[in-house]
């Protein structure tokens, strides 16, 4: 009944990630060593014939296993790029945004239903913004990606950093340390003022989906 | 050379770890992206392809699977969920094992997937000892530390010993 060859640490993290929790918890009291399989890699990639001297790189929106993030040369948002490492074949590409996509302050790059999506402004008014969404479809093709919709005009400046599940984008508010959701659909506008105590340090980036996870990660803090 | 996959009949040859050869059509192996890679760089389909870590019985099995998934464009999803869970039953956990460890190294997701899922499935319900055997691990705590981690968790150990 036994297993005969020693299990590599992820094919084992895999097959415990299909348990329950209260098995977990259980399973915790056979091996200190083998259940604090911290499955940290070292991932080393090659980006070959890209130059990252003088590039500002921006907060990353990880998919399928592939991280996303746009950089920029000229200050303080031109020229820019999207650069993609894939963790699970090991490349690295930097790509141009679509032709007709300004790169601007308020570009932003996010995930909205699965999918990456390029948050654009449409014209560089800041009392009266309107935004592009675009979508991937796949990665790799200059032609990849699609025009979904304009959100807006919204009056005032904003900046949007995220999608929530039901599609309301979340964007930054005039004022420093408010939060404003806007709804595509109905055109509604929600204002979750001071919606929590904000640093006062820069932007807002970005936002995650948070979900609880078992495996610990304490072994490259050693 | 270089894309000599839109041939479906090609066939090429694997070596289990034992020395058998198998011959298998080409769009049976493409279910397999190490395979796949392989080819796409331009790896010979002559050549005999070897794979040193998985035995005879187990890359048998592997084909038998991929075999099933690689026709089954036609056939309905309902048929392949029955296959799969036929193909793992009664299959014990040294050959479950093999199986996981031959589809993380030639990366067949699907069959990874079932077989890690079929394993997690076996072990959930057993008590830590027992799971301590069949992975072979060596227990490594003090009474005292074992019965800190029991008591911490006390709730998850209803009905155990």
């Amino acid at each position: 009944m036994a297993i005969v060859n020693e299990p590599p640490d992820d094919v084992l993290i895999d097959i415990l990630s299909r348990v329950p929790a209260k098995s977990i918890l259980r399973f915790k009291s056979v091996s200190k060593h083998c259940m604090s399989a911290d499955s940290w890699k070292e991932l080393v990639v090659v980006a070959r014939n890209h130059d990252f001297t003088g590039y500002h790189h921006h907060p990353c929106t990880s998919l399928d296993g592939v991280f996303y993030w746009l950089s920029s040369n000229a200050y303080p948002y031109g020229h820019t790029k999207i650069d993609a490492v894939n963790t699970v074949e090991g490349w690295f590409e930097r790509r141009s945004l679509p032709a007709s996509v300004c790169s601007h302050l308020q570009t932003n790059l996010c995930l909205l239903n699965d999918s990456l999506a390029l948050v654009a402004p449409l014209y560089d008014n800041w009392l009266d913004t309107q935004f592009d969404v675009w979508l991937m479809d796949e990665y790799g093709v200059q032609e990849c990606w699609t025009k979904k919709y304009t959100i807006g005009p919204i009056l005032g400046s904003h900046r949007p950093f995220g999608f929530q599940p039901n599609n309301e984008v979340l964007m930054t508010g005039c004022d420093n340390g408010m939060i404003v959701s806007y709804n595509h659909g109905i055109g509604d506008i929600k204002v979750y003022k001071q919606l929590c105590n904000l640093p006062e340090v820069g932007f807002l980036r970005q936002v995650f989906q948070y979900s609880e996870n078992l495996v610990s990660v304490k072994r490259r803090l050693d | 050379m270089a894309s000599s996959i839109e041939n479906n009949n090609e066939k090429l040859t694997l070596k289990s770890s034992d020395g058998e050869e198998f011959l298998v059509e080409k769009h049976v192996a493409l279910q397999s992206t190490l395979l796949q890679n392989m080819l796409d760089s331009d790896c010979s389909s002559a050549d005999v392809i070897p794979l040193p870590k998985i035995d005879a019985r187990t890359l048998a099995l592997v084909l038998g699977y991929c075999k099933k998934h690689a026709d089954a464009s036609s056939s309905k999803q309902g048929e392949l969920n029955s296959f799969d869970s036929e193909f793992l039953k009664d299959m014990d956990m040294g050959a479950l094992f093999n199986l996981v460890l031959a589809a993380n190294f030639m990366e067949i997701k699907g069959l990874l997937d079932i077989a890690a899922q079929k394993i997690a499935d076996t072990i959930k319900d057993k008590p830590h000892q027992e799971v301590r055997e069949i992975f072979h691990v060596e227990n490594d705590y003090t009474p005292e530390e074992e019965a800190a981690v029991r008591e911490e968790n006390r709730w998850a150990f209803e009905g155990f010993p």
